[in-house]
Formats: C-alpha cells, sequence, structure tokens
C-alpha cells in the first residue's frame, strides 16, 4: 500500500545514497506511480544541487586564511606542550585512586554512623584489652603490705574470661623476705596445698614453776667472771 | 607509512612543528565548519583554536583507528555542543547589504553575483533558524557527507531521530527556496 509520507522520509535515504539496493528498487517503483513523491524527490535533489552552490560560493577570501592560518600558528607554537604520556600501570593507579563511587545518602549515613560508633568503642576496648592480655601471658603475684602483723600476697589469674584475685595472708614473722621470688613461690606452693591442721595443746594440768633455781653453764663468758 | 602518518608520529612525540603543519591541512576545512555552525567569524576563529589547542594535548592517544580528521572532527563535534556561541546568533549581513554592495562596484556578470549573493543570505538565513543539534546534524549530513548512522552514534541518538530532524530541516530549506511551490503544482496537476 503507498503511503506517500513514509515514501518522503525515505527519500531522503535514497539522495544520499544510504539506501541498500532492495529498498532503492522499492523507492524507485513508488517515484514511478507516484507523481506527488516524483516532486517531492525532484524538489529534494534541486535543494541539495542549491546547497552545493552555496557551499561553493561561501568561502572567505585567501586573506582571510592567511591571517587565519598565522594566528593559529602563533596561538599553537605559544601553548604549554603536552604531558608525556603515563604508563599503563600509572594511569590504572591514578584512575583507581580517582574513582568515585556514587551511593545514596542514607547508606552515607549510616556508614558515617557506624565509623563513628567504631572509633568510639575503638577508644574504650584497648585498655580492657591490654590488662586482659598481660594477665594471660604472665599472671603477676605481688606483695602488699597491709598492716605490722601482717603481709599480703595478692596473686592475679585469669579464669575464662575472668580476672580472679587471690590474697594470701602471711604472718609478720615470715615477712622478713630478702628473696622476692623464692619468697612468692613458696607462698604460691603454700597457697595450692591443704593447710594441715595445727595440733592442739592441752594447757589444763600446765603449771609455772614455783621456785627458779639459775645454774652457771659456763665461766668467763661474755668478758666476766 | 604515508606523510600525514609521519607527522601524526612527530607530534605525539612533541614535535610542535609537525603539528602545526597537520593544522595547516586540515585547518581550513574545520574552520569553515565552526564558520557556518556560528556564523560569526570571530567565534569560529576561537571554537576552531580551541578544537585545535584540544587536539594539541590529546595528540598522544590518538591510535590511528580512525582517520585523523574523523578524530578531530570527534573533538570539534564535542566542543561545539559544549560552547554556547551558536545559542545566539546575529545576522551579519543581509540581502538588502549585499544588493547595495553590488551596485556599488558594477560588475559585468551583475546578475549572477546578485543571485549568487542572494542564495548564499538564504542559506545563511536557514541555517540561523535551525536550533544548534539541528544545525548540526544539517552541516555533518550535507557538508562533512556523514551517514546518518554515523550521526547519531556521535551525537548518542538513533538515526531515526537524525533522519527526521534531516527531513525537517530539508523542508525548511526548500521553503527559503521557493522550491515548495513545485511540488504544490505537480500535486494539483
Amino acid at each position: 500500500m503507498h503511503n506517500c509520507q513514509n515514501i518522503k522520509e525515505e527519500l531522503l535515504d535514497l539522495l544520499f545514497g544510504e539506501a541498500d539496493a532492495m529498498q532503492t528498487a522499492r523507492l524507485q517503483r513508488e517515484l514511478r506511480f507516484c507523481d506527488a513523491c516524483q516532486a517531492e524527490y525532484a524538489g529534494m535533489q534541486k535543494t541539495f544541487a542549491e546547497y552545493e552552490k552555496f557551499s561553493a560560493l561561501d568561502v572567505p577570501e585567501e586573506n582571510y586564511w592567511q591571517s587565519y592560518e598565522a594566528n593559529l600558528s602563533r596561538k599553537l607554537m605559544s601553548v604549554d606542550s603536552p604531558q608525556p604520556k603515563k604508563s599503563f600501570v600509572t594511569d590504572f593507579f591514578r584512575k583507581f585512586l580517582a574513582a568515585q563511587i556514587r551511593i545514596p545518602v542514607p547508606v552515607a549515613a549510616a556508614f558515617a554512623v557506624l565509623f563513628v560508633s567504631a572509633a568510639f568503642l575503638n577508644l574504650r576496648l584497648p585498655v580492657e584489652q591490654s590488662q586482659t592480655t598481660q594477665t594471660i601471658s604472665e599472671p603477676q603475684i605481688q606483695i602488699v603490705p597491709v598492716d605490722r602483723e601482717k603481709i599480703v600476697v595478692q596473686e592475679k589469674t585469669i579464669w575464662r574470661d575472668r580476672v580472679v584475685t587471690q590474697k594470701i595472708y602471711v604472718p609478720q614473722k615470715e615477712s622478713g623476705i630478702k628473696n622476692p621470688a623464692a619468697f612468692t613461690a613458696r607462698a604460691k606452693r603454700k597457697a595450692e596445698l591443704p593447710e594441715a591442721p595445727m595440733p592442739l595443746l592441752n594447757l589444763a594440768e600446765f603449771q609455772p614453776p614455783t621456785k627458779v633455781e639459775p645454774k652457771i653453764v659456763a665461766e668467763g663468758a661474755y668478758g666476766g667472771k | 607509512m604515508t606523510n600525514e602518518n609521519a607527522l601524526i608520529k612527530k607530534a605525539q612525540s612533541g614535535d610542535r612543528e609537525a603539528f602545526c603543519e597537520l593544522a595547516r591541512i586540515y585547518g581550513r576545512r574545520l574552520h569553515l565548519f565552526a564558520l557556518r555552525y556560528t556564523h560569526s567569524a570571530a567565534d569560529a576563529e576561537d571554537l576552531s583554536q580551541e578544537v585545535w589547542l584540544r587536539a594539541f594535548k590529546a595528540i598522544k592517544d590518538f591510535r590511528g583507528e580512525a582517520q585523523f580528521y574523523t578524530w578531530l572532527r570527534r573533538i570539534a563535534i564535542r566542543t561545539f555542543l559544549n560552547s554556547q556561541r551558536a545559542n545566539v546568533l546575529e545576522i551579519e549581513l543581509n540581502i538588502e547589504d549585499a544588493a547595495f554592495e553590488l551596485l556599488n562596484g558594477w560588475h559585468e556578470d551583475f546578475t549572477n553575483r546578485l543571485h549568487d549573493k542572494i542564495l548564499v543570505e538564504k542559506v545563511r538565513r536557514f541555517l540561523i533558524e535551525l536550533t544548534p543539534p539541528q544545525r548540526l546534524i544539517f552541516l555533518l549530513k550535507y557538508d562533512e557527507g556523514m551517514t546518518c548512522e554515523e550521526i547519531g552514534k556521535e551525537l548518542e541518538c538513533s538515526s531515526g531521530t537524525v533522519k527526521k530532524s534531516l527531513f525537517r530541516s530539508t523542508q525548511k530549506l526548500r521553503e527559503k527556496f521557493g522550491l515548495n511551490d513545485l511540488t504544490e503544482q505537480k500535486t494539483k496537476v
């Protein structure tokens, strides 16, 4: 079915030689039988011819070109040389570092909140963690004098995730410690072993002596006679 | 290796003279394209110089996959579309001025010259009346001889859109030339 409007739009393909062999044959057949399309095509050809004429006429004079070319050369000679071409690796990293990722504002806000929370928690955690790791690696025993009667051996150990502090009370007479390491080892052993019950003394029949008879064991001691 | 390829290689290695030689080869063609697009000698000079400067900076990226002028024209199309120069055009000459100019300097083929002047002014007026994208499509087709598909690729639109734009522009130009009367007469007959 012949449709003038459709044919007219296709005539440009014919005019500029962009129609394939089949399209060319079909359009030529349509033109043979339709005067309106034929006139349209003739009008297009004439328009194109007139434009070609215009193209040849609308060209500046030679002196215009000379001036233009001189200006262009001057401009090109004055401009800075382009930067040397970067290698593939440099170019890749440059592009990678300059790459931008677009994310929606709510997602970005959520990330920002997470980051700030993590940073805040990180400020608090290291203190606790450092204590724990210290305790795990080498339990420390501290000797803390409590009063004049007793000294205290304080032992910290870790049990599961908790720090257990054990205090060992030692009588004052044993506090003349010369070798703390030996003492603490002894204290530890003592703490580990079950304490043996002390034998009870029966003092019911005890009577102090009524008279004292001193005896000279040796003479001349302490330089006297 | 052709002379042009040798010039391109030299220009890529930083030879400024070689690049200037390339500018001398293609300078006029490119400038004429800019002149018809902007319809102003000053704007066309600025625009074509900008294209050459961009080409100078990017010459190292030219890999020779297309012709040098095709590559250069691609830069020109981008520059033209980004430029605002073509949005407001002023008619520097009009037909009356052209006739007056001719009458002052008597010439043997006065009628022919007047006819040519009128033709040039008609086409210039027609080009001014088109929108910048329409004008670019028209010039790429009529002056540069690109196919509708090539134009579509360069302007990032379909070849159908290019054909429609070309059809409308051609119709307008026919009206300027007074060639629509022929069709009407033929249809009536």
